[in-house]
């Protein structure tokens, strides 16, 4: 029990910081990818406008769920400081899931939505962020899975724009799936317009997560 | 009749060497415009805007640095683009522009800082 406050004073306290923006620049396409055992997720995204982005997601727990899910992600306000910029989104979208496992739901498929929001906060130090996202199945409006993930993290030197640039950061997932947080220490890479993360949770399990803009 | 024509011809031919006297001094000049922007703190999401301005046919070079959140645009010779549509460049990728420069002239052409 007191395990599980602190973990949730971690998610109220801390402020909003890991990657994925979901949206892209103008005229521009993200393709982002994240493998780990208990979760994968691949995502296309397109931007018409900085501040929206429209694509498609599809997300598979072994033995839990799998979906797909048209997705679009509005970017409510952005934050230009001189020294930090803040993101604020909301995201939503339709599509398709099947749920494995979960007591009378189990086998049911049919029609979905899911929504969410995230945030997030960056200098050229540090790193927050938080998101929330929820999928249902329309006709029972009954959860299929949501995921609430944060992160914190910091660049132990200061990248210049054409250098590779490394962060250090520490992400934590809850799912209405597991009994546990997943805690994921990992390094984050990015070098012009790719991005990547190594990194393995408190239980063993190595994350590889990829992201490219073009 | 005649003085109105005269006069207005006059008027025209003026005009018409006003501008080809400037596209003359343009076309000898390499320009290069420094722009101060906000929210530049990440070199992956700066890309755009490199991505953005090497499109352009009348730029030569672009050069980001997050440290003094300053990007450096060289011109080819005898080409630039006007303040307003760099503005609208930078604007349109999601960061906010808060002076742009003229680096030859090394004087704040137009400051867009709302204070």
């Amino acid at each position: 029990m007191k395990h599980k406050l602190t973990t949730v004073l971690f998610f109220i306290l801390i402020p909003c910081l890991t990657y994925g923006h979901p949206t892209s620049y103008e005229g521009g396409f993200a393709l982002m990818s994240e493998l780990h055992p208990e979760i994968q997720e691949i995502s296309m995204i397109y931007s018409p406008k900085y501040w929206l982005g429209l694509g498609i997601v599809t997300m598979r727990s072994p033995d839990e769920f799998e979906l797909a899910t048209s997705q679009i992600a509005w970017l409510v306000n952005r934050w230009n400081l001189p020294e930090a910029q803040g993101n604020f989104y909301l995201l939503g979208g339709l599509g398709h899931g099947k749920l494995e496992s979960k007591g009378s739901l189990s086998g049911q498929e049919g029609a979905i939505y899911r929504f969410g929001a995230q945030a997030d906060f960056e200098t050229r130090r540090i790193y927050t962020f938080l998101r929330y996202v929820e999928h249902r199945l329309t006709d029972r409006n009954e959860r299929l899975n949501n995921q609430l993930a944060a992160a914190v993290g910091f660049a132990p030197y200061l990248g210049k724009f054409d250098e590779l640039n490394s962060w250090i950061i520490f992400n934590v997932i809850a799912r209405n799936d597991l009994n546990e947080f997943i805690y994921l220490p990992k390094l984050r890479f990015f070098y012009k317009n790719l991005l990547w993360e190594i990194g393995q949770d408190f239980r063993g399990n190595s994350q590889f997560n990829f992201m490219i803009r073009f | 009749m005649k003085k109105i024509i005269a006069a207005f011809l006059m008027a025209s031919s003026i005009q018409v060497f006003a501008k080809a006297d400037k596209l003359i001094r343009h076309s000898k000049t390499k320009y290069s415009k420094v722009v101060k922007v906000h929210g530049m703190v990440c070199a992956f999401c700066s890309n755009s805007l490199e991505k953005k301005f090497k499109k352009k046919k009348a730029v030569k070079n672009i050069d980001v640095d997050l440290e003094s959140k300053i990007i450096n645009i060289k011109f080819k010779k005898g080409k630039y683009i006007s303040d307003k549509k760099l503005k609208e460049m930078i604007t349109s990728s999601g960061f906010k522009v808060v002076s742009i420069e003229d680096h030859k002239a090394s004087k704040v052409t137009k400051s867009f800082d709302k204070k």
